[in-house]
């Protein structure tokens, strides 16, 4: 662990001293380096739920298609996942990547704002840079809140923090998860269903993370929700564009191949014989 | 396989990893140690061991390592109800959790004050084992829950001078811990304070060495040090030699001013020893370097330096003669020659060693046959050891 820690306890340190000794913008920006260092596995995430999310009807056809055959089923679906070049699971990689992250962020905090005695000695060799050592100890205290301790709920600003970390958590999981539809039968989609409960039970978790650590990290979380859902506005807005560039070429695709099918359609309506040239065009077809 | 129970899986898989980064946060960070380190005292009329360490206090034989039984005033030893010999050990308290890095004071001849890391004093009758004042006394209510006491406090007549880890050096009375005046400093302060001629001198973690009216608490002068000094500046014919996180070890005259500057690789952090006949001063550093000074006269000359461990060295070394003992987070103690730093043998414990060692000498009072080293190591399994002094061999192992 500590060859991620490290970095990160002396990155932070690093940043207090150069933004005026002030901890809480030491976070800001060392919070918007970390999302800006994981950005590309954060668009992979998103853009994988995206594309899963397009194929959707043809991998419902195939599931009518083959409901009796699960083998030809798997074969299926797996093709089309390649033909995309999907990987089912993509998005999950990113958010396993992301934890040891997450604890790093968590004991560079603890560490880099050392309180006790212990704490301060776990320090010493952590700090990467020569004459780094002499910003310690960093302060800890802002807005009468002290940033190595758990909220307290009898502070006014604790608050307002905790209530921003739910809020911000729910918006950014609203706005990241996919709409659900209902599905061919008219029943709601369990899956999407299941994505919305999510919009409830992060805030929730991330709430109990912030009563159970430290002001610090609830800084954190905050800054990195509020990061979030910029880049998720910014991935919708390119997820929009690809959709609409992806139904024009459909409608493209849809009317070339109507207009290759209308000869064939006209002689089996029709039992007429064909023109030459139309009936070159069909014969070509098949 | 279809494609909702994909999707459900995906967002199952993802619930379990969600659930497996709160155990990851909660169980596998490598969160610090325990917040504390033993204090250990040796009371001079008996010889026994008085050790603190998280959150119990106990009373030691020095000839043996066991717990000291209590006993009655025919001089019976005291049994439970249930018929089981009753030893001193007591719990100082489990709510809230109570944490040691102070020495106890002495209040009068059977009652010692345990000041804790909650900032409370727990008096206790030494002869009962006996918390006087269950829950403790709280100091200053006041301050901050975050104000804890991590060092040891010196004790006058009338006045407990409280060191405070956020801010403040107080002054509370002996007799009814009111508080008398407090000192305010940026950092908080972590070493006992000095008194010399009613003066108390002392670092703090503001990266300042701080002279102060005792009396009144009003600040004579400061001098900055570069870095946080959470290190007990040691006193020496009329000069003072404390270390910094500056990497630098300073001679500050008792006007405040410095006179001499040694460069280290690392932090120092503990307090130097002194071998006052021939004016040498031994310390360590967080990398694990040992430096010897020459402060004869006004100035400092290092004469050698030598990486003898690989981690923190913060307890003061021990001087023998001509050897130096050395202990470090390294979990070993090292003998070495005082002449060049070269080791003679090394013993390795099972925890690390922040804790300074403590030397007893045999006496009338303390029957033992040679001088005894007491190294208090991280590890409950061996939380005092007690090594020959010459020999480095083990006399007994106390673990809790």
């Amino acid at each position: 662990m500590d060859f991620i820690l490290n970095p990160f306890v002396t990155l932070l340190t690093w940043l207090y001293a150069t933004f005026g000794n002030n901890m809480v913008l030491a976070i800001f920006v060392f919070t918007v380096l970390v999302r800006l260092a994981m950005y590309p596995l954060m668009a992979r995430q998103l853009r994988s739920s995206i594309e899963m999310q397009q194929v959707q009807p043809k991998l419902k056809e195939i599931q009518e298609k083959y409901k009796n055959d699960r083998e030809k089923l798997a074969q299926e679906q797996m093709k089309l996942y390649r033909e995309h070049g999907i990987n089912p699971f993509g998005g999950c990689l990113p958010i396993l990547i992301q934890f040891p992250i997450w604890a790093a962020i968590l004991g560079a905090i603890q560490f880099a704002l050392a309180t006790t005695p212990t704490h301060l000695l776990d320090l010493s060799g952590r700090l990467l840079i020569p004459g780094l050592g002499t910003t310690i100890p960093l302060d800890n205290r802002f807005l009468g809140m002290n940033l190595t301790q758990p909220p307290n709920l009898q502070q006014i600003p604790a608050i307002v923090l905790l209530a921003l970390v739910a809020v911000t958590t729910w918006y950014q999981m609203k706005i990241s998860m996919p709409k659900p539809q209902p599905t061919a039968d008219g029943k709601p989609d369990q899956a999407a269903a299941m994505s919305q409960s999510m919009t409830t039970i992060l805030p929730v978790m991330y709430v109990f993370l912030s009563l159970s650590y430290t002001i610090g990290l609830s800084i954190y979380i905050l800054v990195s929700n509020l990061i979030s859902i910029v880049q998720t506005y910014i991935i919708n807005r390119q997820r929009k564009a690809l959709q609409e560039k992806m139904e024009l070429a459909s409608v493209a695709i849809d009317t070339k191949n109507k207009a290759k099918e209308l000869p064939v359609a006209v002689k089996e309506k029709d039992k007429k014989p064909v023109p030459q040239a139309s009936g070159r065009k069909a014969t070509k077809t098949k | 396989m279809s494609f909702s129970s994909i999707v459900t899986k995906r967002w199952r898989v993802a619930l379990a990893f969600a659930l497996l980064a709160l155990v990851v946060l909660v169980g596998c960070v490598p969160l610090p140690a325990d917040p504390s380190w033993a204090s250990i005292t040796v009371l001079p009329e008996t010889g026994q061991i008085m050790l603190g360490f998280h959150d119990r206090v106990t009373l030691l034989d020095v000839t043996t390592g066991q717990l000291v039984p209590l006993r009655n005033d025919s001089g019976q030893t005291r049994v439970d109800g249930q018929g089981n010999p009753l030893r001193w050990d007591i719990p100082i308290s489990n709510n809230p959790p109570t944490v040691f890095y102070s020495a106890p004071v002495r209040r009068d001849e059977n009652t010692l004050l345990f000041p804790t890391f909650q900032r409370r004093i727990y008096e206790v009758d030494v002869r009962q084992a006996l918390i006087l004042n269950p829950g403790g006394t709280l100091i200053d209510p006041s301050l901050p829950a975050t104000n804890h006491v991590v060092t040891d406090v010196l004790a006058t007549e009338d006045v407990l001078y409280i060191p405070l880890s956020e801010r403040n050096l107080i002054a509370v009375s002996r007799s009814d811990y009111s508080v008398l005046w407090t000192f305010e400093t940026e950092y908080g302060v972590w070493v006992q304070p000095q008194m010399i001629d009613d003066v108390l001198y002392f670092t703090a973690l503001d990266h300042n060495f701080y002279a102060v009216d005792a009396e009144t608490g009003r600040e004579i002068w400061q001098v900055n040090l570069g870095g946080a000094a959470p290190g007990k500046p040691v006193f020496h014919e009329g000069y003072f030699y404390v270390g910094s996180f500056a990497n630098r070890l300073y001679k500050i005259s008792l006007e405040g001013r410095v006179v001499a500057e040694v460069t280290t690789t690392d932090w120092v952090w503990g307090s130097p020893a002194i071998a006052t006949e021939d004016e040498l001063l031994y310390v360590g550093d967080s990398s694990g370097w040992l430096y010897a000074v020459d402060i004869s006269g006004d100035g400092m000359q290092l004469l050698w330096q030598r990486q003898v461990a690989t981690r923190v060295i913060r307890a003061t070394p021990v001087i023998d003669g001509n050897t130096l003992i050395v202990a470090s987070r390294d979990r070993f103690v090292y003998w070495l020659s005082r002449d060049d730093g070269v080791e003679t043998f090394r013993r390795e414990l099972r925890g690390e060693v922040y804790a300074n060692m403590v030397v007893v000498e045999p006496s009338e009072t303390v029957r033992i046959p040679e001088p005894y080293l007491l190294v208090s190591s991280q590890a409950r399994e061996e939380l005092l050891v007690a090594y020959s002094l010459a020999t480095g061999e083990v006399q007994w192992r106390y673990n809790r």
